[in-house]
């Protein structure tokens, strides 16, 4: 009731909270006090779209020449869709992956940390969120568990959101855009953001035109 | 640099054994350097070069003289136009004092010194008083060199610099041996304290040291320690040497551990730059990135693309140096910076189960099986069709479907037109 009748209200709790600005408008809108916690952790469910939009965000905080890393557990990034400034790192295994994000996180020289593709208990959540808060930096963990998570985050993309480009029989040839809700939870706080961003397709490199699929066929 | 020139009228004729009067000289002097041209050089620097010059000429035979200056060419002026057995040229006086000398000192070739005298040119005064352009375009070459020499301008190095002794420090074990190389961390720490106090007092930094283990046997074992950047800091240097150490297999008891600064470089800091946001925490991020990749080895990657057709093999993850990786955050946000839906590739292709029904000269997926349920498929795009390798180690030949599941996800899914299986490959997100 209180967020209806004062929607630009912050909760006192995240008034003095510094923040590390995403660069998406609508999404900073929906944050308390404009961007995600800096000091703290944060959690973002994986999938619909999450990794977009932390890379886009990783992105943003170098070209406002910031530091920005993503600890990478799963080694699924694929290289054509990496953007350059933001620094990747392969942990060679969860453990190692926990020890570097805290590292990084405590030498205060990353505005920005997303750590993905690995489970951290809470022990270690609590490892990190010291850490967090020691270097300042705004720590993201691509997790459902919100345990020790001073923002937790969750997007979701419907199958309905997928507005696909047709090919000359009328059937779903590529998707053009998407539509993702953004859900952002924290103490005395819960708002949603809609986002509309485009897909990045896979090229297939023995397409005669470049983004454009082989459908030359093969010997069945 | 102070040079000593000993010279002699009698030694041009080749006739003195100079090479053995100067294993003579090295009894005195630090440095000593032969010409066949009859003149022997001694490195003065740091020596009372005086008394050291008339220290060497009495350890020669005959009528030898010495020059002594900070200039070559006027020590050599000295010690052949000197009168007395020993001249000191004084140090900002060599122009000067070279400047009565007659040129022929300077041995120009026959040729050269008649073209000199041809316009009157008999004093090393007289060259230097003309103008460079004039003597390299009346003498040439070799004249624009005497001219130098003339003004007391000699570029020659008789002596290279002197390289000092890298940090080292060493202990040897005298009522025991050691045969745990864990144990040998104590001792290593303490030599590092040395070495690493000796690196801070010169202003250098060590890119790599070796650890020696001399051993009881006899022989030596012989580790080489480096880290990802050169530092003086000995906490560094001590957490990777306990890891060396901790990994190490030692052939026999140890008696004696030595450690040496095998490279260094000298410490520098790097010039702030007031509109780079990133450069304040610098130094915590070189720290601590320099921990990371001696713990956990090359861990920064940056993707190098090629093109080939099978996404997963496309990608190649090439490390990561620590200039680039701690270089300032000021790249531009480039042009994914708009968030994109973009393929992520699973470790490798999963078999799945997936129903299909016919579709023009294909078969199109309407369900699949993730592991746990059966996915309803709400729009699959595809065949993309690929095929090739028949000249590599595994042909290939596939199709592709990009496929959006009732949830909402985005997968992409292949069948094998080889084996006849289906794999989910990748997801969009």
């Amino acid at each position: 009731m209180l967020e209806q009748r004062f929607p630009g209200a912050v909760p006192a709790a995240q008034r003095a909270v510094p923040v590390a600005r995403t660069g998406l408008g609508a999404l900073d809108g929906a944050l308390p006090g404009g961007g995600l916690p800096r000091g703290k952790v944060s959690t973002w469910a994986p999938g619909g779209g999450a990794t977009a939009i932390l890379r886009a965000a990783c992105a943003s905080m170098v070209g406002s020449g910031e530091r920005a890393v993503w600890v990478d557990g799963r080694r699924g990034v694929v290289g054509e869709s990496w953007p350059s400034g933001p620094l990747l790192l392969h942990a060679p295994n969860p453990k190692a992956g926990l020890g570097c994000t805290e590292e990084l996180a405590r030498s205060g020289g990353f505005a920005l940390l997303v750590l993905s593709g690995i489970r951290a208990d809470e022990t270690e959540r609590v490892r990190l969120s010291r850490a967090a808060s020691e270097g300042g930096s705004a720590l993201v963990l691509l997790s459902g568990d919100g345990f020790m998570a001073g923002l937790r985050l969750a997007s979701r993309i419907s199958v309905d959101d997928y507005c696909w480009r047709p090919d000359p029989f009328g059937s779903p040839a590529e998707v053009d855009h998407l539509e993702i809700s953004v859900r952002a939870k924290a103490l005395g706080w819960n708002r949603e953001a809609q986002l509309t961003i485009p897909m990045r397709g896979h090229d297939i490199r023995l397409s005669l035109e470049p983004g454009m699929g082989d459908r030359r066929g093969t010997t069945r | 640099m102070t040079f000593v020139c000993l010279w002699s009228p009698e030694w041009a004729t080749g006739a003195a054994p100079l090479a053995e009067m100067a294993t003579a000289l090295l009894e005195d002097a630090p440095r000593v350097k032969v010409e066949a041209r009859g003149v022997v050089w001694a490195d003065g620097r740091g020596l009372p070069v005086a008394h050291l010059a008339r220290t060497l000429l009495g350890r020669l035979p005959g009528d030898a003289r010495a020059g002594v200056a900070g200039i070559a060419i006027a020590a050599e002026m000295a010690a052949r136009a000197g009168e007395a057995p020993v001249t000191v040229v004084e140090p900002g006086r060599e122009r000067g004092f070279m400047d009565p000398l007659p040129v022929e000192h300077l041995e120009p070739d026959q040729h050269l010194l008649s073209l000199l005298g041809g316009v009157g040119i008999r004093s090393c005064g007289q060259l230097a008083a003309l103008e460079r352009e004039a003597a390299e375009v009346r003498f040439g070459a070799a004249g624009a060199a005497l001219w130098r020499l003339s003004r007391a301008d000699d570029p020659r190095l008789l002596f290279d610099r002197i390289s000092l002794e890298s940090p080292n420090a060493s202990l040897e074990f005298v009522d025991y041996t050691v045969s745990n190389a864990a144990h040998l961390v104590f001792t290593a720490h303490a030599l590092l304290g040395n070495v690493s106090t000796a690196l801070r007092a010169r202003g250098e930094r060590a890119r790599h040291m070796t650890l020696a283990l001399k051993l009881a046997s006899g022989g030596e074992m012989k580790q080489v320690i480096r880290l990802a950047r050169p530092t003086s800091e000995r906490a560094p240097w001590l957490r990777r040497i306990q890891d060396t150490l901790e990994r190490l297999r030692l052939p026999g008891p140890v008696i004696g551990v030595s450690l040496r600064v095998d490279d260094a470089e000298a410490a520098s800091a790097t010039q702030g730059d007031i509109f780079d946001r990133g450069f304040a925490t610098a130094s915590a991020v070189t720290e601590a990135v320099a921990r990371l990749i001696d713990e956990h080895g090359p861990v920064f990657v940056e993707p190098e693309l090629s093109a080939h057709p099978l996404a997963e093999r496309r990608t190649r993850w090439v490390a990561r140096d620590i200039d680039e990786v701690t270089a300032s955050a000021s790249a531009s946000a480039g042009e994914y910076a708009a968030p994109c839906l973009a393929l992520h590739l699973l470790a490798e292709p999963r078999p799945v189960e997936v129903q299909v029904r016919p579709r023009r000269d294909h078969h199109l997926p309407v369900r699949y099986h993730d592991g746990r349920s059966w996915q309803k498929l709400v729009n699959a795009a595809g065949p993309d069709r690929i095929s090739g390798g028949q000249w590599e180690d595994e042909p290939y030949a596939r199709e592709y479907f990009r496929c959006a599941t009732e949830a909402g996800a985005m997968i992409w899914i292949f069948r094998d037109e080889i084996g006849g299986r289906w794999y989910a490959q990748g997801y969009w997100d």
